[in-house]
């Protein structure tokens, strides 16, 4: 699945892979592409700025810390981010139940 | 189109120099993007090598899936513009507000002076309220860009909003200030000399003057190279 079958649902994906765990960004576009199972390759570049403003927004958190010996910026998700995560979620279910509606409507007819 | 533009053999090094080359805010602020950019490139890069591409190709490989350079330098530019911005507002609105504290109570020294021109009193009113109101100003900019920036589709608008207000309500201010100062040259110079706290207070006055028109220009600029493409230029 290419980038722009992504575009508007990176910072969802991005807060849902940091809900278990804080991660650093390559360990996001790892996460991803695991839970994924490689369907979804983000484009890297922009998982950098992405983190950016969702922590301006103040659904993240990152600082600095040592991970396997490496300093690195790692993310957490915040309350805000919690929240913001259910309502993307509940978006994405209303949305797939909606076009779901329409195209499966077409599959079982044919 | 090149993913690196006009950069085709960049490595990782090369990649972030030139990203650095594009990038204005706070210096630290800067500094964190490149380390983390830097992080992530590497850990592309060991991926590739773990699957078997020599040093140089991984890193190749890592730059060329990380992004174009200008369309990540923009993306990456909007938030330090908000940085710069937030770091221009904020001191902005405290540094006008002690300067107002500061010369009142310098002239508030000298009660004994009374000799000024009508026109003086009006000027003093008008420097307050120009400071005042721009250091007001800064503080609803702060405001949004720090508890509603996610409302704001665009929040480089409000950043360069915020330079350029300051820009002009302190240059405003100092200029109003300045006039004062020439009509009633005698009073003012009576107030300078008579405290070395005085004299200290002027100093920081031009000081402060000076940082502040320098931050205001970082963000009219930061904000400038954050904000889209030019007609023209699509970025890939």
């Amino acid at each position: 699945m290419d980038a722009e079958a992504l575009r508007g649902h990176l910072e969802s994906l991005v807060l849902a892979v940091l809900e278990d765990e804080p991660r650093h960004g390559y360990a996001v576009i790892e996460a991803v592409r695991e839970r994924s199972a490689g369907a979804l390759a983000l484009n890297t570049g922009s998982v950098y700025p992405a983190l950016r403003r969702l922590e301006r927004d103040g659904f993240v958190r990152g600082s600095w810390s040592l991970v396997d010996g490496r300093r690195r910026r790692t993310y957490r998700l915040t309350g805000a981010g919690e929240a913001e995560l259910a309502e993307s979620r509940q978006r994405w279910r209303r949305f797939t139940s909606v076009v779901g509606g329409v195209l499966g409507g077409q599959g079982a007819t044919g | 189109m090149s993913t690196a533009e006009g950069f085709p053999e960049l490595d990782v090094e090369g990649y972030v120099h030139h990203l650095g080359q594009r990038l204005r805010g706070p210096g630290r602020a800067r500094r964190d993007v490149l380390q983390e950019v830097r992080d992530g490139l590497d850990d592309a890069s060991d991926a590739h090598a773990v699957q078997g591409a020599d040093r140089r190709e991984a890193e190749r490989l890592a730059v060329a899936e990380f992004g174009a350079l200008d369309r990540i330098a923009r993306e990456l530019q909007r938030e330090l513009a908000v940085r710069q911005a937030r770091w221009t507002a904020a001191w902005s609105a405290l540094a006008l507000v002690l300067l107002w504290l500061l010369w009142d109570l310098v002239w508030a020294s000298r009660p004994d002076l009374g000799g000024a021109p009508p026109v003086v009193g009006g000027l003093s009113r008008l420097t307050d309220v120009l400071g005042l109101s721009t250091a007001a100003a800064c503080l609803a900019g702060l405001g949004l860009l720090q508890f509603r920036s996610s409302l704001l589709g665009r929040p480089e608008r409000i950043a360069s909003v915020v330079g350029r207000l300051t820009l002009c309500g302190v240059g405003a201010a100092t200029t109003t200030s300045l006039v004062m100062t020439v009509v009633n040259l005698r009073d003012t110079a009576a107030v300078l000399t008579s405290a070395p706290l005085n004299g200290a207070v002027a100093c920081f006055t031009l000081a402060g003057v000076g940082a502040l028109v320098v931050s205001g220009r970082r963000c009219v600029r930061a904000a400038e190279l954050g904000g889209p493409a030019p007609a023209g230029r699509p970025t890939p």
